[in-house]
């Protein structure tokens, strides 16, 4: 199983590219990475609890957007696959604390089982969940409005002990 | 595709009459040319016959429709690898206007790491995502590697195309890192399959951390203990683990290999012979083995049959 450890650090390293290019988000709006787009889609998205919708940096200086719910769940979209010209897909995740005394492992592979966009797995004392939107063809505020539903909606129900 | 051929049929149909009454003297008619079905704009619900139009635009290839209350697409890509595609989140039970479709492999993977490829595919990208599932006949179990896609809100082809074609890639590469050759209809470059041997050895047993309520039955009774076993733990074959469980939770090496291997250990077994099996949460085995009787040189030789469930969290 090399091949998508390989893949995430030839994403990280891309992604590291792009520190330089911070003009790329300039571009076409809805066939790379905008943050702008983002959260715009988020605070749009329906029944999915987020409150607040902030772009920040990593330390590294990439953008990143902080979506937070009602609930206390936080879910982070950052680029992915960055180059120069910016970065053809966003990565989301977040992460959840189940009840005290839940088998996280058992909980994620039930959750797995089901055909859900974001995949979940252990991370520690939490469940994360993580997926990948691309934009490539294009992506309209709708469409992304409901990936984020989705994630949401999921984590909500992971850090309930629910699968 | 269907569309085209009504048409083609209507038109058809529609000049029978007139073309024989006026066969002597009309001129030859003029091939009938029909346009192909218009690519959609945006796709919010799946409809195989648009899903159709939308494969072919970018050279894959929907070969047949399963129908029944749970309707498939089996397609190709362009490289010839075979997928399916069914719809997810339907509002009915038809299976169509589903507001996200699901993209899986469609040949069979097994492996007897299944558990542990699917929990690094989940771990280490966010592309792709797996799953895995026992087998009903003591086979390895599946793994099922796949993408969902939500097409609600608006998709454009473009888009549903640049997600099969990535998911293509993905599993060109995944197929023969678990040990399968790529399919005989695969046209593109082609790399030699990992032997599964080598690439399970790493992750060892596939089993789950945590604690396992253990209980080993022999001659003199049944004997039931929870054991705590790490991530550590769990790396060694799976041989191993049950040998340990035996043996009180440590203390045993293993050798050889096959169905039985043998074991050796310090504490309540001297030494004996073990076969294991198991998948992810649970593992069974049984064997014999010379046991230490009373710390004092005493010895006797027993049969044994184990099984260990885990039941949560160390």
């Amino acid at each position: 199983m090399q091949h998508p450890m390989g893949r995430v650090l030839l994403g990280a390293a891309s992604a590291a590219a792009l520190l330089g290019a911070g003009s790329a988000h300039a571009q076409t709006a809805s066939e790379l990475f905008n943050p702008a787009q983002v959260l715009r889609a988020a605070l749009a998205a329906p029944d999915s609890g987020i409150t607040a919708a902030t772009e920040t940096r990593t330390k590294d200086g990439k953008p990143v957007v902080r979506l937070a719910g009602a609930n206390g769940l936080t879910v982070w979209v950052q680029g992915g696959h960055c180059t120069a010209a910016g970065c053809p897909s966003a990565w989301f995740w977040v992460k959840v604390t189940p009840p005290a005394g839940t088998d996280r492992q058992a909980l994620v592979d039930r959750y797995n089982e089901s055909p859900r966009w974001a995949s979940a797995h252990v991370a520690g004392d939490a469940v994360e969940l993580r997926g990948e939107v691309m934009f490539a063809g294009g992506i309209s505020d709708a469409n992304l409005a409901q990936y984020v539903r989705s994630i949401t909606h999921h984590a909500a129900r992971l850090s309930a002990g629910q699968a | 595709m269907r569309r085209a051929a009504l048409i083609i049929i209507a038109i058809a149909l529609g000049c029978t009459g007139s073309a024989q009454a006026k066969r002597k003297t009309a001129p030859a008619p003029a091939p009938v040319v029909v346009a192909p079905p218009p690519l959609p704009t945006s796709v919010d619900r799946l409809d195989f016959e648009q899903m159709k139009v939308i494969l072919k635009s970018f050279g894959w290839k929907a070969e047949f429709t399963g129908g029944g209350k749970d309707p498939y697409l089996g397609v190709w890509s362009k490289l010839g690898m075979p997928y399916t595609i069914t719809g997810v989140q339907c509002p009915d039970d038809t299976g169509r206007n589903c507001e996200a479709i699901r993209l899986w492999y469609r040949n069979p993977v097994q492996h007897p790491d299944a558990a542990g490829i699917s929990r690094r595919i989940n771990q280490s990208q966010f592309f792709l995502r797996s799953r895995f599932q026992p087998s009903h006949d003591g086979s390895p179990p599946y793994l099922f590697p796949e993408r969902t896609i939500i097409l609600k809100g608006g998709v454009t082809p473009a888009q549903i195309a640049a997600n099969l074609i990535e998911f293509d890639r993905w599993i060109i590469d995944l197929v023969p890192n678990v040990g399968y050759a790529l399919p005989a209809s695969y046209t593109g470059p082609r790399k030699a399959p990992v032997a599964q041997s080598a690439s399970a050895a790493p992750s060892g047993s596939g089993l789950v951390p945590g604690r396992y309520r253990t209980t080993i039955n022999n001659s003199n009774g049944t004997f039931s203990e929870d054991i705590c076993m790490t991530a550590s733990d769990m790396r060694e074959p799976i041989q191993k683990i049950a040998a340990d469980l035996t043996n009180g939770g440590s203390g045993c090496s293993i050798s050889g290999g096959g169905g039985s291997v043998r074991m050796q250990c310090t504490g309540r077994i001297v030494d004996g012979n073990i076969s294991a099996s198991g998948m992810s949460t649970s593992l069974r085995w049984s064997g014999n083995a010379l046991i230490n009787t009373d710390g004092l040189g005493g010895r006797d030789r027993i049969q044994f049959q184990g099984s260990a469930s885990r039941i949560g969290d160390c």
